[in-house]
């Protein structure tokens, strides 16, 4: 019995709280697979096994002296861009290296809470910009399903852990898909909640009204198990909103009949690849074999979100990476005077899509050009969310593809920012109108890449998306065994 | 809508006058690959505004890949917002007060542990004014 790194977070708490194991057993499995295949996937941009272990024989003892916290000794990994303190926090960036964290984000407290350990910091595009995690300053992750495939991103690192058992379940934030793409392209389940439902206090912030934190997981009852210890209002982050947190497994009946499933006609066409098409359909039927409803509904302005997203996140991505100056934290470049100290610091600090982007949001924000572009992408905005408020008249929950494609390879999209913006067509608009999404794994394409069938759902109805998406998994089969680089774990899927 | 509009920051008054100047331009727009039709985003000039120094080669890179992102997204000028509000946030809120109480702070020298320069514990940067 040492092949904990193929279970998942409630089996693992499940044998914790039995007395079967121990959380240092646990740990050190990890730490070993961790060491053993972490080379190929490069999921762990920091690792410090000593930490790991010290705090998994402190939740044993706790445990000795009668802790019975429902997640304790259970390690997990985390996104690199949520403080934690006494870590390393350097969002992917050259500018934040050696950057010591000094305090922890409120999802990390609320983790501590209840139980958690935490194992290292997980990989991410720089600044969470960018949908491939090739945007790195510590290098490139790769898909634990082809190492030479992208992971997506920018929560790769957190996906491919989940993905390669290199992480029970991991922490990652989606701002246009962050979480729901990556999780797609590695076949695990990644839920980004309502913006509101987590607090952002502590995460590292790209566009501040579209951020939002949430799990990655291998299977929809330990998406419900973390989403219910991140949520919930927070003083410390004023957009956090005061609504009950539910018991999110309670949600997980099986039974989805009756409920409508609204399939956007503007998420079904051309230019998809046909394989993963097929597989959302394919899930979308067995949705319909366990009793639901499927409508057609109509999103008419999805053609616009490109766009408006690529403005709103630019602009504020450009206003909060001001703080990143050499002045106070980071890296430094020497200068002749300030703003040539800031304007080299940056220069040499951030990375191409980083820069790219801060110089858009500038532009899009100047004088001339806000009413043009950052005015009207807000009410363009305004459109979209009454788009999904009137889809939701119809039905009770969409169903679509993640993305437009599987995983891509390695180097494929990077020299062209835009196609690689285009890939995001089917997840920003959630962000943009604040409601959650769930990706689940829903099969794979001929060359057995992971594909992902995307759950939306009106404000704060994350058990619905839930409950979908576990009463498909469970009707699918149960969570698909992980890929091959873990020969000894094939078919270990519950 | 042919525009030359030089982007141009605001300049606030005060103490910080010197580090937000307003720069001038610092070259002529000349960019042979301006689109006719759409507003030129001059990376260069954008660039300074960003406080972002820029080698010619990605002044180069960034101008074609900038122009391509711009030309998409002015799309966006096809749709009617007439009368339309625009959306801040996605989940509307008013201003949201707590109580105003002191309370434990980040510790000063750990703070200033992750400063890359410090002088006498506080943050050293080159001389502003002469």
């Amino acid at each position: 019995m040492s092949e904990f790194h193929s279970r998942t977070v409630h089996e693992v708490a499940g044998l914790l709280s039995r007395g079967e194991c121990s959380a240092a057993d646990v740990t050190e499995d990890l730490i070993r697979a961790i060491e053993t295949h972490d080379g190929a996937v490069r999921a762990y941009v920091h690792l410090d096994p000593e930490q790991a272990l010290a705090d998994a024989h402190a939740a044993d003892v706790a445990r000795a002296a009668g802790d019975d916290r429902p997640l304790l000794g259970v390690p997990l990994g985390i996104k690199d861009v949520l403080n934690v303190r006494q870590q390393p926090c350097t969002c992917g960036s050259r500018i934040l290296k050696g950057y010591t964290a000094l305090y922890d984000a409120t999802c990390i407290t609320k983790l501590r809470d209840a139980g958690v350990t935490l194992l290292g910091r997980l990989n991410m595009d720089e600044f969470a910009m960018g949908s491939s995690t090739e945007n790195s300053a510590y290098g490139e992750t790769r898909n634990p399903w082809d190492t030479g495939r992208v992971a997506g991103g920018s929560s790769g690192g957190s996906a491919a852990a989940v993905a390669g058992q290199l992480a029970l379940a991991a922490i990652g934030s989606d701002t246009g898909g962050s979480i729901r793409q990556p999780a797609s392209f590695c076949g695990c389940v990644g839920v980004k909640p309502t913006y509101g439902r987590v607090s952002r206090y502590g995460l590292v912030a790209f566009a501040s009204s579209l951020d939002q934190v949430g799990p990655l997981t291998k299977d929809v009852e330990d998406a419900a198990l973390l989403l219910e210890v991140l949520s919930g209002r927070d003083e410390m982050d004023s957009t956090s909103v005061d609504q009950p947190v539910p018991k999110y497994r309670d949600a997980l009946t099986g039974d989805i009949r009756g409920l409508r499933l609204g399939m956007p006609r503007e998420y079904f066409t051309e230019g998809m690849d046909p394989e993963v098409e097929a597989s959302v359909r394919a899930a979308i039927e067995v949705c319909r074999e366990q009793g639901a409803e499927i409508v057609e509904v109509n999103l008419p302005h999805t053609e616009y979100a490109i766009a408006v997203y690529y403005i709103i996140a630019t602009a504020e991505a450009s206003a909060n990476l001001s703080r990143f100056d050499g002045v106070r934290y980071g890296a430094r470049v020497p200068g002749e005077d300030p703003i040539d100290m800031v304007g080299k610091t940056r220069e040499q600090g951030f990375g191409e899509e980083v820069k790219r982007r801060v110089i858009l949001g500038t532009y899009v924000l100047s004088s001339g050009y806000h009413d043009a572009y950052y005015l009207r992408a807000q009410k363009a905005r305004t459109l979209l969310r009454r788009d999904f408020d009137q889809a939701f008249t119809r039905c009770d929950a969409i169903v679509a593809p993640v993305a437009p494609t599987a995983a891509y390879r390695l180097g494929e999209k990077k020299a062209d920012p835009l196609q690689m913006y285009l890939g995001d067509i089917l997840t920003v608009p959630a962000n943009l109108a604040g409601i959650p999404g769930l990706s689940v794994p829903c099969g794979a394409t001929t060359d057995g890449l992971p594909v992902g069938l995307q759950i939306l759902g009106p404000a704060f109805c994350e058990e619905r998306l839930l409950r979908i998406a576990h009463a498909y998994e469970q009707a699918s089969g149960g969570r698909r065994p992980p890929p091959s680089m873990h020969p000894e774990s094939k078919g270990a899927g519950s | 809508m042919p525009l030359s509009v030089t982007a141009r920051l605001p300049c606030p008054s005060g103490t910080a006058s010197v580090y937000f100047s307003p720069l001038p331009r610092l070259e002529p727009m000349t960019n042979s690959t301006h689109h006719d039709d759409t507003e030129h985003l001059d990376v260069r000039y954008v660039a300074h505004l960003a406080r972002i120094v820029l080698t010619d080669e990605e002044v180069e890179t960034f101008q074609g890949q900038l122009d391509d992102i711009l030309s998409y997204v002015n799309q966006l000028k096809a749709l009617d917002v007439e009368g339309i509000e625009p959306t801040a946030h996605a989940v509307p809120s008013q201003n949201v007060f707590r109580e105003d109480q002191t309370r434990p702070c980040l510790d000063h020298d750990q703070v200033m542990g992750n400063a890359p320069s410090v002088w006498h514990g506080e943050f050293e940067v080159p001389a502003i004014i002469e």
